[in-house]
């Protein structure tokens, strides 16, 4: 008898596991397929912007550019990768510079611009500042507009140094490729609003 | 006879337990102790590679931006230009095609025609799916799958980005 009772006990340990692995089964299927179904229709149903997306970047407004002598619209982004796809140089700063100008306007007066293959470009300055000039990987524009044109600053470095001290500078970089390695271009970069007594 | 028979068994078993919980318990102390010592460490690591680990966000963030920004230009230029759509938007494409690493597959996909630029109710729409954004800095290494869908009106201006 106590053999019986033995194996019913058993049993019903038995039934009531499964039962519970059941539920837990079906509990954990449920939420995964919530999951799943709730981030695709996130994925698919996100709006990020219209016509005005990205316009906070300088890199992704649009110059007139011209590449063997034929002249079209493309982002900054590409004629900066294209003027140092061999490697960050002073040689093509000028001619950066002058698309540079082309997206200062009244709205968006103030450009600081500072890349270089080395990380965190506007932070190492100040160490670049008291060498003997800055190395030519590094290179940095600041733009004002005003009387309806964007014109170069003589206080450059010190200009550039405000930004960097309050904290105004965004990061980028991009990967280019580079024989069997790859190298990087890293951008810090201020548009918008000037800030108060920019040549003090 | 059975209730001193299962009150004997109970008292052996307590003290068959006592050297496992005793086991159990030095083993609870030696993990902490481990967690602890992994979450100083790992505390004073993360200070060294934020900056690493920071620009890789940035890169991965702005590639995305820069594959939407860039396939909205192209559209746009493709529609206002007379002939096939699809084959402006990849004749274009090749033009701004430097091989850059941080755009992942944008460039590869219209290479290769894995994209759609059909004209929709609004006027065009155009759709890249299974598109990545990759960076890698040291031992950093992100990459960010997205779909990407924008429509425009007739004349190629913006409707609505979809991602």
């Amino acid at each position: 008898m106590a053999k019986t009772f033995g194996k019913k006990a058993q049993l019903d340990t038995f039934i009531v596991g499964f039962l519970v692995f059941l539920l837990l089964t079906v509990v954990v299927g449920a939420f995964m397929i919530f999951s799943i179904s709730l981030s695709k229709i996130k994925n698919s149903r996100e709006i990020i912007g219209t016509g005005s997306f990205g316009s906070s970047n300088p890199l992704l407004q649009q110059v007139e550019f011209s590449i063997d002598g034929e002249k079209q619209k493309m982002l900054l982004a590409d004629a900066l990768i294209f003027l140092n796809r061999n490697g960050v140089d002073h040689v093509n700063a000028p001619k950066f510079e002058g698309l540079l100008k082309q997206i200062v306007n009244a709205e968006k007066p103030c450009l600081a611009f500072v890349y270089s293959d080395s990380a965190k470009p506007s932070k190492r300055l100040r160490g670049a500042l008291d060498m003997d000039g800055a190395p030519s990987n590094y290179i940095k524009v600041f733009l004002q507009y005003e009387n309806g044109e964007a014109v170069s600053s003589s206080f450059l470095e010190k200009i550039i140094l405000r930004y960097s001290e309050n904290k105004m500078f965004h990061s980028t970089s991009i990967t280019l490729p580079s024989g069997k390695g790859s190298s990087n271009i890293y951008v810090d970069y201020y548009y918008g609003p000037c800030l108060e007594d920019e040549n003090a | 006879m059975a209730h001193a028979w299962r009150m004997k068994m109970l008292r052996m078993n307590r003290k068959g337990a006592a050297p496992a919980m005793t086991l159990l318990f030095f083993i609870i102390f030696i993990t902490s102790l481990m967690l602890v010592f992994y979450f100083i460490n790992f505390n004073s690591s993360i200070g060294d590679k934020s900056s690493e680990m920071a620009s890789v966000l940035e890169e991965v963030e702005f590639s995305q931006q820069y594959m939407t920004a860039e396939a909205t230009l192209l559209a746009q230029q493709s529609i206002l230009k007379e002939g096939d759509v699809k084959e402006n938007f990849k004749s274009f494409a090749k033009t701004r095609d430097f091989g850059v690493e941080s755009f992942g597959n944008f460039y590869g996909k219209i290479r290769n025609g894995e994209f759609e630029i059909r004209v929709s109710e609004s006027g065009y729409l155009l759709e890249i799916k299974n598109l990545f954004a990759a960076s890698r800095r040291g031992m950093n290494d992100l990459k960010r799958d997205f779909n990407l869908t924008i429509e425009f009106d007739g004349k190629g201006a913006v409707q609505k980005i979809y991602k």
